[in-house]
């Protein structure tokens, strides 16, 4: 792969692909009364990415819907092909009025109106690598960085586990095993590095520091079971987590026994749901809805 | 000497943006309103749990802690808003010095 298309990560990473006709979270028509020169072709897309960012910033702010909106605030912005023939606007974002820029925003044009992806990205952000071309086949994927944990002020360690959407028409299955060799040569020497260099020589046992561990741990457990196919890695864990007084980490558990599924999992997410700590049992209660939802579809 | 940082400017930013939200939240508010007359107000409790939601980095996403019920007779906990909803819990949960 050329070596100019590798992605450079500030975070711990692991990815999943997902090809789906819409973009996941969450996705609206509407209609707009303000033009900005939208990119027709590759050798407009120059131009379009030297649009003044107040520009692009009126535009989203002027996309109207069924409810009124807050404020959106751009910190950059990028005109890519996310498919053949379709250019689309990619722009990082913020309606908290704090710059916190939470927010990815895709942008595809849909006649006289716009379709809009909203996720929830975690940053720091930098757009070329977040609208990239992973395989070199002329469009790009969109990669979402998911923090695993809420956010929680300064105490945020905003460890991601990243998600790789990709615009197709038509959906096939999930592809996350598309890319290994990526995460074989960034991501998972970049986790070992992290953990040595964060975590050891510090204070090991400070609460952060057992968070900040085991953040690092349920990144590289989801990728084992989503590449590895090793669907019972950080079972135990997940155990040690849930009995664990410090919320974050049961925060951490519910998440991995929503993950793997399953008559086991979902004992171990009812039991959760009678906890005395109101944001874990809701947050499980939560998860196992999720899950029945599933399986009765 | 000019002050690299301003706390007291920071925290009347700060509420000026809070203020912002609940102003957002009760224009939100009497839009779900217009013609369903049995749809009550919020109460102050539930506009400042809304205005969080908004102030915190997932207004991104867009969902209000509450929504109406499927009959628009009254509010419902939106399922859709854990992480604001977390977020908020978060806030309350931190007790303000002395």
């Amino acid at each position: 792969m050329d070596e100019t298309k590798r992605i450079v990560t500030f975070l711990l990473t692991a990815m999943v692909v997902m090809p789906i006709c819409v973009f996941a979270q969450r996705t609206d028509l509407m209609s707009s009364g303000y033009i900005v020169k939208w990119p027709n072709t590759m050798e407009d897309i120059s131009a379009g990415n030297s649009i003044p960012k107040e520009e692009i910033s009126r535009l989203l702010n002027s996309l109207k819907g069924a409810e009124v909106e807050p404020a959106w605030q751009v910190q950059e912005f990028r005109f890519a092909p996310i498919s053949k023939g379709v250019i689309a606007l990619a722009a990082i974002v913020d309606a908290s009025g704090r710059e916190l820029f939470y927010g990815l925003v895709i942008l595809t044009r849909e006649g006289a109106k716009y379709r809009r992806t909203l996720f929830t990205s975690a940053p720091p952000h930098f757009l070329p690598t977040e609208a990239v071309d992973l395989d070199g086949d002329g469009v790009v994927e969109i990669i979402v960085k998911e923090p695993v944990l809420d956010y929680r002020g300064a105490a945020t360690n905003i460890v991601c586990w990243n998600s790789i959407y990709k615009y197709e028409e038509g959906s096939g299955g999930p592809v996350e095993t598309y890319y290994p060799a990526y995460y074989t040569r960034s991501v998972l020497p970049y986790l070992s590095f992290l953990y040595e260099t964060a975590l050891k020589g510090g204070n090991e046992t400070s609460a952060r520091s057992r968070v900040l561990a085991a953040e690092i741990d349920f990144v590289r457990f989801k990728y084992q079971r989503k590449m590895n196919d090793e669907p019972r890695a950080g079972w135990d864990e997940a155990l040690r987590w849930s009995q664990s007084k410090v919320s974050e980490l049961q925060v951490l558990a519910i998440k991995t026994f929503e993950d793997m599924e399953g008559a086991e999992a979902s004992e171990r997410l009812e039991m959760l749901s009678r906890s005395p700590d109101a944001v874990v049992a809701s947050r499980a209660a939560a998860a196992l809805n999720r899950l029945r939802n599933k399986r009765a579809r | 000497m000019v002050n690299a940082f301003d706390w007291i400017e920071n925290t009347q930013q700060g509420k000026n943006v809070y203020q912002s939200k609940l102003n957002f939240v009760t224009q939100w508010v009497a839009g779900q309103r217009t013609n369903r007359p049995n749809l009550p107000d919020l109460t102050a409790a539930q506009k400042e749990d809304d205005a969080l939601v908004f102030y915190g980095p997932y207004a991104v996403q867009l969902q209000h802690y509450y929504i109406p019920n499927a009959n628009y007779n009254g509010w419902i906990v939106n399922p859709n808003c854990a992480n604001g909803q977390g977020y908020v819990s978060a806030v309350r949960s931190r007790t303000v010095p002395n």
